[in-house]
């Protein structure tokens, strides 16, 4: 569709000072109050920066061991350092590193490809990235001042509980996960709400870059894998602190409920670091190419597919348990399953490549993409090995595997990422990274990398298991390992080399427009404020085939060319057709997210450390400036304006349509896996050690009259919620009524969970008795959890209420109460029905 | 025409959850076949509560040949008629227009990649026994 | 065991070549036990037929960037990615995946699903198992292997860091742990099996060839993960009946005098309080069984060879020659005692 001057939404010439205002809302603060900006492309640099330096040096920590392994029975590194030093290299690169850094990307990216303003919850990122780079820095710190935790980033128990790990070690390695675990669950919530609420009008789902596509599945996994890391987190911190043996055999624990936990996250999180790789790389090959992708809807498809069955092969990394073997089948098809969308990819990539106008352009960027493709390739077939149950039976747990992973995490994300590097870096910094030191980094990167990792596969297959100090000499792995370290240190080198061009080249600011012509909306002109104006799309390379599109939204005459409400804001468009629906108006920048982030990581460091009270301190601090930040947002309904071509959209919103519902929505999503994870984890322990259970093993339930009271008071409170819905008075009036029965609902729900509590403790039921009542007073502690993040929500929308600021219409913080707390209610009501009916069911 | 007629202020002609479930209806297929072929194999197993062998294995093996029959027919039914499954969803809204064919065809090669993996799966019960390690 | 010069230039030359083997007593490209010679036959057939697949994408891609024009234009549509990308690799997928799964339904069955028993000891355990053969039952503990034999006749002993086997009969060997995971790997022998505390595994180990291997712990566990070995010796069954007789007997009287001042400076100076002789007063069971410690090929689980000296540092320098290992160093001995004590343990064969 062409467009002619007069058809575009709005009109030449703009008026005067439009621009500058532009310019003066999306300002950013200058000096060291930078830290409280919120644009997606300053706090994106923060946060790349910080997963690049966390890469380094999680790197140099490689390369010391490398340089221990180089010749056996070295002693370059003792045993107690080198087991920390792998310990915090597995852990900072895959949880602080790998993740954060794709994160980073779909923050710096995803906006500008979606041609928004910025993401949907500007502080939320903020917060998110200020948390992780508190927590990261210091988790690596750890390994300087022997603290560092050695259980493995996998940290099983029973080597992980206090008996075996006595130090504070361990609680630092579930205190840096701890970061990252919010910080992830905050950016899925941004993702998710962005890629599917912001996109600009008319890129329906089907003309999304894929990229996009990649980080709503990266996002819709975090949802449903990181719930069971948290869990496996809590329970073995709560072990380790206050003895409730979930993972100790000896009271009817059991140590693999650990591992189906672990890897139920871990698994995916091979694929959560994987798939916005290869949508960078869907990015790059066809803008290389000057042609579309080709086979679309198979990328989709296989990045769908992917998504799902990364969930069911959990096993696949306990293959050596003892598992019965039909079960190993069933996960080992499974993994056969994951392996095709890799080869639809790859697939699509070369047919892209082969459709080149011309010649695939050779640029350093392509020579990642080209190198990755080998890299991972060769990942991907030894993947199929691994999956072979038989074969993993040799395998697993030796330097075989740690070549496969290493093909696939550096070969899958490593190089995608350098890809990004030099592909973008012109998006956001004045000069492009040199091309001619780009050839060299590339070569010493490859080159070094399969002579470190592709001798591996032979040293593991002659026997060397993995997380080994040292090894005697003559068992024919000599050679082989002095050779790998040779690789790692040309791997480091081009590394280095990068380092130093990015130090010498890179300048945040305004990039060059599209050197490399490609077809998609990150590089129409942009400034502070992302785009001037919003394009209306029709193709999924729009650069390419809707001509004059740069020049038209540069001028301003496509949607929202200027502030129309005197701030911050972006279009919120609808999720599958992305018809516009209303304007949102976002904070700009501000303090709070930043002490909120400060006081979060101290809470949880003086923890770890002991320090109780200013430990609650900080985390009292910490919730007041969560407070202080919520309280400027829910703006209430302003005018409608006009965004152009004759489109009136209202600037607030609540109910189902607003971005911040799906946010709680995607918040509830997380909670429901985290609950679902507790309710796999109590039948789990169930099938191990039903001795354990009552009444037979443990004191009998307390009578039905105790939890049909709690459930009574659930209903109430939640009916209490619904009549304080009907109640909420006109704008600008206040009903007597509303605050009243939001405190009672709220006091249901804390009489329920004390009842619930009362009648368990009443009974003679401890904790610390065995793994049934530690799994029942767990799901007290998750009831609690809520809860407690209830009151405090409560209380607000009460104050909200009280200062005038909640009516009818002004509801979004209402709205949110409500979702949160019908759903703590049907989850205390399956916690209730399993908790006191499962036991008395199978006795 | 004017961009402003080509795109229209307001909601998703049908519902996005609708739209999203259409799509996915293989995985998820896969994802309930995994879940009922592996929790009550395991369970038993855990318990031994049939006693022998023999009995183990037909009642393991019926289970797995009928949910995997079961997960698989409805694959092929979702391949073979896309748009009853979206009058199912109620998600015939997004089959028409240009959206159609790209949301059929996504929905097609998933089911038929979910297909593999249910078949995969199901046809470990008939070669291996459902109890012993094997080592 | 070191490899001879030709075989360690083609390690270093031609590392890709998976099927070289540079392959010494602890590697799974050199089969010689039943489980490991099927893997290793899955092992060559799916390692040759993935590097044909990875040649295959190597040569497409090679012609997508350089291809002639009619070539590339072959390459360049959507029939690439469902022919390649999805149909070609369903259908190798399923043989490979029927084919692991046949070799998988190959293992050892008679012990069917004593893997799964929970909360049983390793008494139990051997109860559960056919009472018609050798049996044996191996815990892991920080850092070491604790080694126990049930003789077909009934008959019951304790040995450490050190199995044997006689070739041609399936042994059944329970694996259990005393503390944190840990994981039996002998790869000449057969693949990994887990220990994990609470549950007893069961792997069956039957050797094809007399010979020995070389195993270690392949989960960590901490500490001294690395230093964690042991040997695997697979006699001719009737070398290995006599063998087992030794090995069921009580310990040798010390023949010389050295020897016999060794053995009091063990019974007197806190050995005893940990480990155990049969035959003696010695019947400590915290760390390993001594009673045939001086047959062994090695001391300290696979750390040192069995040698006086090795014995005498071992004994007073054990917290630097196995880092984190729980055995407390003995400097109160003179170099005469620690020779005396080496000598008697040294004669315990």
């Amino acid at each position: 569709m062409a467009f002619d001057e007069r058809d575009l939404p709005n009109p030449l010439p703009r008026p005067e000072g439009e621009l500058a205002e532009l310019e003066r809302v999306w300002a950013t603060p200058k000096g060291w109050r930078i830290v409280t900006a919120v644009n997606n492309t300053v706090i994106g640099i923060f946060y790349i920066g910080t997963a690049f330096f966390l890469f380094l040096v999680a790197g140099l920590l490689a390369l010391l061991m490398r340089t221990q392994l180089a010749v056996p029975e070295n002693d370059f590194i003792g045993q107690p350092l080198y087991n920390q030093m792998f310990t915090v290299h597995g852990t900072t690169m895959m949880f602080l590193f790998a993740v954060p850094a794709v994160e980073a990307l779909g923050v710096m990216l995803l906006p500008q490809m979606l041609a928004a303003r910025d993401l949907p919850f500007p502080r939320l990122s903020a917060f998110a990235i200020w948390a992780y780079v508190i927590g990261g820095l210091v988790f690596v710190s750890t390994i300087l001042y022997d603290l560092a935790p050695a259980g493995g980033w996998f940290m099983y128990p029973p080597l992980t509980l206090k008996e075996f790990s006595p130090g504070d070690n361990a609680d630092f390695w579930l205190l840096g996960i701890g970061f990252i675990e919010i910080s992830a669950i905050a950016g899925a919530i941004e993702i998710v709400v962005g890629t599917l609420k912001t996109r600009p009008p008319g890129m329906s789902l089907m003309r999304m870059p894929i990229f996009g596509w990649a980080m709503l599945i990266f996002a819709a996994m975090i949802m449903f894998a990181f719930p069971a890391v948290i869990l496996a987190t809590m329970m073995l911190e709560i072990e380790r602190s206050f003895g409730w043996p979930f993972f100790t055999a000896a009271q009817g624990g059991d140590p693999l409920l650990w591992q189906h936990l672990f890897w139920f996250f871990g698994h995916p999180e091979v694929y959560i670091i994987f798939l916005p790789a290869a949508g960078l790389v869907s990015m790059i090959v066809p803008a290389m190419a000057q042609r579309p992708l080709i086979g679309y809807r198979f990328i989709v498809v296989a990045l769908i597919a992917t998504g799902f069955f990364s969930f069911g092969l959990w096993v696949h990394h306990m293959f050596t348990t003892g598992i019965p073997s039909l079960s190993l089948a069933f996960f080992s098809a499974a993994s056969m399953a994951v392996a095709v969308p890799s080869g639809i990819q790859v697939f699509s990539w070369i047919a892209t490549m082969a459709a080149s106008r011309g010649r695939f352009r050779i640029t350093t960027p392509s020579l990642f993409v080209l190198g990755f493709l080998v890299i991972f390739t060769i990942g991907g077939l030894t993947g199929v090995m691994v999956a072979l149950v038989p074969l993993d039976f040799q395998v697993h747990d030796t330097y075989f595997v740690v070549a496969h992973f290493h093909y696939v995490l550096v070969g899958g994300m490593v190089f995608p990422l350098f890809a990004t590097f030099y592909y973008w870096a012109p998006m956001v910094s004045r000069n492009m990274l040199s091309e001619r030191l780009g050839r060299w980094v590339f070569w010493l990167m490859f080159a070094g990398f399969n002579v470190a990792f592709l001798p591996m596969h032979l040293t593991g297959l002659l026997g060397m298991p993995r997380r080994v100090w040292t090894y005697p000499a003559d068992l024919g792995w000599d050679p082989l390992n002095l050779l790998s370290t040779v690789g790692t240190y040309v791997l480091a080198a081009g590394v280095l080399l990068f380092t130093i061009d990015l130090v010498v080249r890179f300048r945040p600011g305004q990039g060059q427009d599209n050197p490399w012509r490609a077809g998609t909306l990150e590089w129409l002109p942009t400034d502070l404020y992302s785009t001037r104006s919003i394009p209306l799309v029709t193709s999924r390379e729009p650069l390419w085939d809707q001509p004059g599109l740069a020049r038209d939204v540069a001028e301003g005459r496509y949607f929202l060319p200027g502030t129309l409400t005197g701030g911050r804001e972006t279009l919120v468009t609808s999720p599958v057709e992305a018809r516009p629906q209303y304007v949102i108006r976002m904070p700009g920048p501000g303090w709070p997210p930043f002490l909120a982030a400060v006081f979060m990581a101290s809470f949880f460091l003086l923890l770890t450390v002991k320090a109780v009270v200013p430990a609650v301190a900080c985390g009292v601090l910490m919730i007041v400036f969560c407070i202080a930040w919520a309280w400027s947002l829910d703006p209430g309904p302003g005018r409608e304006v006009d965004i152009g071509g004759g489109i009136r959209l209202p600037t607030y919103m609540s109910g189902p349509r607003s971005h911040s519902w799906w946010a709680m929505v995607v918040l509830m999503f997380v909670a429901a896996s985290l609950y679902l994870a507790w309710v796999f984890s109590y039948l789990f322990l169930w099938t191990v050690s039903p001795e354990a259970w009552s009444p037979h093993g443990a004191p009998a339930l307390p009578a039905w009259r105790w939890p049909a009271a709690s459930v009574l008071l659930l209903l109430a409170g939640s009916g209490l919620l619904l009549g304080a819905q009907r109640g909420l008075p006109r704008r600008g009036e206040r009903a007597a009524g509303v605050p009243w029965q939001m405190l009672l609902a709220l006091a249901c729900l804390a009489a329920a969970l004390g009842i619930e509590l009362a009648g368990h403790w009443g009974s003679g039921l401890r904790p610390t008795q065995n793994a049934y009542a530690a799994s029942v007073y767990m799901a007290v502690l998750l009831f609690g959890q809520l809860a407690f993040a209830l009151a405090i929500l409560g209380g607000f929308v009460i104050a909200r209420h009280v200062t005038g600021r909640l009516d009818r219409e002004r509801r979004v913080s209402f709205d949110n109460l409500a979702l949160l707390f019908h759903y703590t209610v049907a989850q205390s009501l399956l916690g209730l029905a399993l908790v006191h009916g499962f036991p008395r069911v199978v006795a | 025409m004017k961009p402003g007629d080509a795109i229209q202020a307001g909601d998703d002609r049908g519902s996005p959850a609708a739209a999203l479930a259409y799509l996915v209806v293989g995985p998820l297929a896969w994802a309930g076949h995994l879940l009922l072929v592996y929790a009550p194999q395991a369970a038993l197993c855990a318990f031994r509560l049939t006693g022998t062998a023999a009995v183990e294995t037909s009642i393991v093996r019926a289970m797995v040949i009928g949910v995997t029959v079961l997960a698989a027919s409805a694959m092929i039914a979702a391949i073979a008629a896309p748009r009853a499954l979206a009058r199912l969803l109620r998600a015939t809204a997004f089959l028409e227009g240009g959206n159609g064919r790209f949301m059929i065809a996504v929905m097609r090669l998933l089911a038929v990649l979910s297909l593999a993996g249910v078949a995969w799966a199901g046809s470990a019960a008939l070669v291996l026994p459902p109890c012993p390690v094997l080592r | 065991m070191r490899p001879p010069g030709l075989r360690r230039a083609a390690c270093i030359l031609a590392p890709v070549l998976l099927a070289a083997g540079c392959a010494g007593v602890q590697s799974a490209l050199e089969p010689a036990g039943v489980e490991a010679v099927h893997i290793d036959r899955l092992l060559r057939l799916v390692t040759l037929f993935l590097a044909l697949v990875f040649a295959g994408v190597l040569v497409a891609t090679a012609i997508a960037l350089a291809g002639p024009h009619a070539w590339r234009e072959k390459l360049a549509s959507e029939h690439l990615v469902v022919h390649a990308g999805m149909v070609f690799p369903l259908v190798a997928l399923s043989v490979l995946l029927g084919y692991g799964i046949w070799v998988m339904g190959q293992g050892g069955s008679a012990q069917a699903g004593v893997g799964l028993r929970l909360d049983e000891d390793i008494a139990a355990a051997f109860e559960a198992l056919p009472a018609s053969g050798l049996r044996i039952a191996v815990t892991g503990e920080r850092w070491w292997w604790r080694v126990e034999y049930v003789t077909a006749d009934g008959r019951r002993f304790a040995s450490a860091n050190e199995l044997r086997l006689p070739v041609g009969e399936p042994v059944p060997v329970l694996l259990a742990s005393a503390d944190v995971i840990h994981s039996f790997w002998v790869p000449k022998l057969a693949g990994k099996l887990d220990m994990i505390p609470g549950r007893v595994n069961t792997l069956t180990l039957e050797a094809t060839a007399p010979g020995v291997s070389r195993g270690q712990c392949a989960e960590y566990c901490g500490g001294a993960h690395a230093l964690m070995s042991f040997f695997v010796v697979a006699m001719p069954p009737a070398e290995f009946a006599a063998w087992l007789e030794r090995e069921a007997a009580p310990a040798a009287e010390p023949a010389t005098r050295a020897a016999t001042a060794g053995r009091r400076l063990f019974m007197t100076h806190g050995c005893a309080g940990c480990h155990a002789i049969r035959g003696t007063v010695a019947r400590g069971t915290i760390g390993p069984d001594l009673t045939h410690v001086g047959g062994r090929l090695s001391l300290g689980a696979g750390v040192l060879p069995n040698e006086p000296q090795a014995m005498a540092r071992w004994i007073r320098d054990t917290a630097h020659v196995k880092p984190e290992n729980l055995m407390p160093p003995f400097a109160i001995f003179t170099d005469a005692e620690l020779r005396d004590l080496a000598t008697y343990l040294e004669g315990l064969e």
